[in-house]
């Protein structure tokens, strides 16, 4: 499988995990540090890693699902949505974010906001209709519940994240959220990932808020990686709380490369927009050039260079 | 081929330069085994340095026999590289193709392109010899259903080189496997090479 430009793909399997596979999985990163040591006469350390998975690029839209409990969470509406990029070759990786009330074409639906299309088609449509956007259709989709995400933070100690700008809600997060480092546990940093309506920007601040939490996930699990058995326990721990129609073969393999990431070779970037009303809902017009060249910038090596 | 150093680096160099320093062969830092499943190659001469492999740590359940069998056949791996690639072969040796028996077609790919690292390619036309001084793997298992669906061998490997170059020459560092139509294969990895 590979991502692939809109139009030219036929029978694409879109794989589906309904779990927060992906931030967990993302907890597998592996540190690299690209210093090289100038005292290298008395003992010269050089360092090999690699993980064939085909193909060298593999891209994953990642949604958090607001299912509540007892809902189908493959059929509600998406309400993060992050197509993630991962070249197993160089280690890079990118974030492409969309703004979950991006008004775009839904296959077979007419146009809604995008994260209908989870609600209209599960995450086959759902996949098709941010691949439409992007230019580069997604190998996997993973879906995330509320539930589990936090545990999965918790699990792994909470994670540290760079707050541009203090912001509240009264409702998910009265006393808000300091601006500078902060660290976070489950719930927090779900907080942090959900709230947009005291943010100047909105969805689009929100979105960039999603990223760094993943950043965050990645730093805090980096000295954790080469703890013996972190990887089986973190991947028997996703297995054991997903559905999915992978085996476990192939998802031990994507967890293997999603360890070889480097933490320096990550990109992030959020598709913009003008505010809309359509019926009297606010929608995002998406700028949809700038998603294509995201999608092409980034398409062969997940790397984008300029957002 | 990439070359870095991380921060655990120059522990480990540290370490590996103290020990040879003393005359000293202590292991310790290399992690003590889980659970004791320790195999060696049956066919080992007598003093000959065989590899000390057992089951580290276990995400899922596995029967015993299972773990036994597992380590069995992931040594058998592991050997077959350690040895292609590092310890057979006769030096002086300039030819290191098919030094990855055991790895999928394109992590062979990309470990002949790491060549100097995943073999003795740097060195091989300058030695005589190597002498093997440590073998060790260790499994790291995810099993699901109480099968083996992934482990991680940490692989340590110890040998000293006779010839124009000597030196003592660690290779340490984690093969990542499945299980497939040919058995167990290696389709990734990340491994150090340390010389004094």
């Amino acid at each position: 499988m590979n991502g692939r430009v809109n139009g030219g793909v036929k029978g694409r399997l879109v794989r589906t995990l309904t779990v927060g596979a992906v931030l967990a999985l993302a907890a597998l990163l592996v540190p690299d540090s690209a210093v090289k040591s100038t005292e290298v006469e008395l003992v010269k350390v050089n360092r090999a890693e690699t993980v064939d998975v085909s193909p060298d690029v593999v891209w994953i839209l990642a949604v958090g699902s607001d299912a509540r409990p007892g809902e189908d969470m493959t059929h509600t509406r998406g309400d993060a949505l992050q197509l993630v990029g991962m070249n197993t070759e160089t280690g890079a990786a990118t974030a492409i974010g969309i703004p979950r009330d991006s008004w775009v074409s839904i296959p077979g639906h007419g146009t809604n906001k995008i994260n209908a299309a989870l609600y209209f088609g599960g995450p086959q449509l759902l996949g098709q209709a941010v691949g439409n956007l992007v230019g580069i259709q997604p190998d996997y989709v993973f879906i995330s519940r509320f539930e589990f995400f936090e545990d999965m933070i918790g699990d792994i100690g909470g994670i540290d994240v760079v707050n541009p700008i203090a912001f509240a809600d009264d409702f998910i997060k009265p006393k808000g959220f300091k601006k500078g480092r902060l660290h976070l546990g489950g719930y927090d940093a779900l907080a942090f990932a959900r709230i947009r309506h005291d943010l100047i920007r909105g969805d689009f601040d929100r979105s960039a808020n999603q990223q760094r939490v993943l950043r965050g996930v990645q730093s805090t699990v980096r000295a954790k990686a080469d703890q013996p058995g972190f990887i089986e326990r973190g991947v028997f721990s996703v297995i054991q709380h997903l559905h999915t129609d992978l085996s476990p073969v192939e998802l031990y393999r994507l967890g293997q490369a999603m360890a070889q990431v480097n933490p320096g070779k990550i990109t992030n970037c959020v598709v913009q927009g003008s505010i809309g009303d359509m019926g009297g809902a606010s929608v995002v017009l998406p700028y949809v050039d700038q998603a294509r060249r995201y999608g092409d910038d980034a398409r062969k090596d997940a790397t984008i260079k300029r957002c | 081929m990439r070359q870095r150093t991380r921060h655990g680096s120059w522990v480990i160099a540290t370490l590996v330069v103290v020990g040879l320093a003393t005359g000293g062969c202590n292991d310790s830092n290399d992690g003590e085994p889980g659970e004791a499943a320790a195999t060696s190659s049956a066919s080992a001469a007598p003093g000959a340095v065989v590899t000390a492999a057992a089951i580290g740590e276990l995400a899922g359940r596995l029967p015993q026999a299972r773990r036994d069998q597992l380590v069995g056949e992931v040594q058998q791996v592991v050997d077959g590289w350690i040895d292609a690639a590092y310890l057979s072969g006769d030096y002086p040796r300039t030819d290191f193709a098919g030094s990855w028996p055991g790895f999928t077609a394109r992590a062979q790919v990309k470990a002949e392109r790491d060549g100097d690292l995943m073999s003795n390619r740097d060195i091989g036309a300058s030695i005589d010899g190597v002498e093997p001084e440590k073998r060790q793997v260790t499994l790291d298992v995810l099993s699901i259903d109480k099968q083996p669906v992934g482990v991680t061998a940490r692989v340590v490997l110890r040998f000293a080189t006779t010839g124009d170059t000597v030196k003592d020459v660690r290779v340490a560092g984690r093969l990542y496997l499945t299980k497939g139509k040919q058995g167990w294969q290696v389709f990734g990895y990340d491994v150090s090479k340390a010389a004094t």
